[in-house]
């Protein structure tokens, strides 16, 4: 064991698994079963369609449901109560100190989808400023017609924030990635927020627009906007050779590299906060080779600002050596440049290396 | 299922604290740190049965930490939490602030740049070699090598008072 394991096992030694497990409960996901029947099930449906459409009627509506035979039977009651019964807003037991709401703000791309939630602090509560909130939950995507998926997109975490007078509500994100159905605009979807009265809930407030089951879950309905069509990029060097080209969508940028320089070029999920305007587009290079991005100008100049709206940011400890460049090319414009400077300062002759890339942009407008 | 829960039982035993304590090194926000142990746990439940043995329990574990705690890394909350917006979550502080003094070195590892600590974590607290970081990360050895190294430099630098001179 090494000086370094010792030292800090020794500095760490409060933190323990076990006393995390005893102090937070820690959800086991019960579709392992259902996992392993997915993968055989997708690929059977996949063998038939290129792309199943959540809202999948008819044949291949039945298919899917022989294939996902319903499993929890008073969820598919509360989906098909949804639009016939009032919304249920009270729970017994809850601690009655936050509200639940989900925003209008909906984005997806097909393949990624991202919502928000307001958990609000209720007037009712007793308040101090200084008070933080720290909830953990976990949340699922619920596919109507493939009832028994009812835990893909399954995520879970925590927040903690702490709350005054101006941000009695919290943003709640959530991020639901390699989602098994493609999604298409007006698809009606659940979300499922497990163990929501433990987090929640005001039933007086008027805030949750959700309904309660059985189990104590909060379940919320909410159809999809429309998707945008993605953007595609084609990035050259200076000799007008092809460097890599993206494909952007409102949530992710997928790059495939022509130049080894840029072998390590990650796929992207973009988190909404991130998105200033429409299809501002964040690259995040991720590369090992520490590089101070420049910009082009207009006139193919140097510059270190960014051309026709377009920003970057750097995070560096304060020393040059050390930059790890993160790159934001705005598609407002007609063009966005870049231009990734190796570092001269690194003693790796190999990191010394220009490099210049150009994109055409599609006229957003 | 019962047996898979005990064998994660068992394997969480072994390591969960290894694991903890590697994603606190990462992530450098107790709260977050807590968050992803508890995510590897249920990631690895989830996972178990597609784990084929290729490489040690414990390896593969590391790896799923890593993920998770690069997954955490790209997230705007985290961005935001780290960034000063929101401040840190107040066990945090009380922690840190007992322990003043007595964690020299895993604030030094915490400190160093992102691109430098996964690797600086992997090799020098995780103790695996070159080789097997690589593959837990997916980089190169060559990348390895280097960033050990520049982490090293930074480590040396951060804790030359302590325990270089």
């Amino acid at each position: 064991m090494s000086n370094f394991r010792k030292k800090i096992d020794n500095e760490l030694e409060s933190m323990t698994f076990n006393e995390l497990k005893n102090r937070r409960t820690i959800k086991i996901r019960h579709n392992k079963k259902m996992k392993r029947t997915s993968a055989a099930a997708i690929a059977l449906v996949a063998a038939a369609v290129l792309t199943v459409s959540v809202s999948a009627t008819g044949f291949l509506g039945n298919l899917i449901r022989d294939v996902f035979p319903a499993r929890n039977s008073a969820e598919l009651d509360a989906i098909n109560r949804y639009d016939v019964e009032p919304v249920n807003t009270t729970a017994e037991n809850t601690m009655e100190l936050y509200d639940l709401t989900m925003s209008n703000n909906i984005i997806c791309d097909g393949n990624i989808l991202s919502v928000q939630f307001y958990v609000t602090r209720n007037d009712n509560g007793e308040f101090n400023s200084d008070d933080f909130i720290s909830l953990s939950f976990s949340s699922s995507l619920i596919f109507p017609d493939i009832c028994d998926y009812n835990d893909v997109g399954y995520d879970s975490g925590s927040f903690s924030q702490k709350l005054s007078d101006d941000k009695r509500t919290l943003i709640l994100t959530r991020i639901f990635s390699d989602l098994p159905v493609t999604i298409k605009s007006g698809d009606e979807l659940y979300i499922k927020f497990m163990d929501a009265q433990k987090l929640i809930i005001n039933s007086q407030s008027g805030g949750g627009n959700y309904q309660i089951l059985d189990d104590g879950a909060a379940l919320f309905k909410f159809s999809v906007p429309e998707i945008p069509a993605p953007i595609f990029l084609e990035f050259k060097n200076e000799n007008g050779e092809k460097v890599f080209d993206a494909t952007l969508t409102p949530l992710s940028i997928n790059a495939t590299a022509a130049d080894p320089i840029f072998d390590e070029f990650d796929s992207y999920i973009i988190p909404p906060d991130d998105i200033v305007s429409d299809y501002d587009a964040f690259v995040d290079w991720n590369i090992d080779k520490p590089t101070n991005p420049r910009f082009l100008d207009e006139n193919l100049n140097y510059t270190d600002t960014a051309y026709n709206g377009s920003k970057y940011t750097v995070n560096s400890d304060g020393n040059t050596q050390h930059m790890m460049p993160e790159c934001y090319i705005s598609t407002n414009g007609s063009r966005a440049s870049v231009i990734f400077i190796d570092d001269p300062n690194l003693d790796d002759a190999k990191y010394i290396e220009w490099l210049g890339c150009i994109a055409e942009i599609p006229d957003m407008t | 299922m019962k047996k898979d829960a005990e064998k994660i039982e068992l394997l969480f035993n072994k390591y969960g604290d290894e694991i903890l304590r590697t994603c606190m090194l990462i992530l450098h926000n107790r709260a977050m740190a807590e968050d992803a142990a508890m995510t590897v746990y249920e990631n690895a439940f989830a996972a178990l049965h597609h784990f084929r043995g290729d490489s040690k329990e414990r390896t593969w574990l590391i790896k799923i930490a890593v993920n998770v705690c690069r997954s955490i890394l790209k997230s705007s909350a985290y961005k935001t939490s780290m960034s000063g917006e929101i401040p840190e979550f107040a066990a945090d502080k009380d922690d840190f602030s007992a322990l003043e003094n007595k964690t020299a070195v895993s604030d030094a590892f915490m400190s160093l740049p992102e691109v430098y600590r996964e690797a600086a974590v992997l090799c020098l607290y995780n103790g695996f070699t070159v080789k097997e970081a690589s593959q837990i990360t997916g980089k190169s050895q060559s990348t390895m090598t280097f960033r050990v190294r520049k982490a090293k430099e930074l480590l040396r630098e951060a804790l030359k008072e302590c325990y270089y001179e």
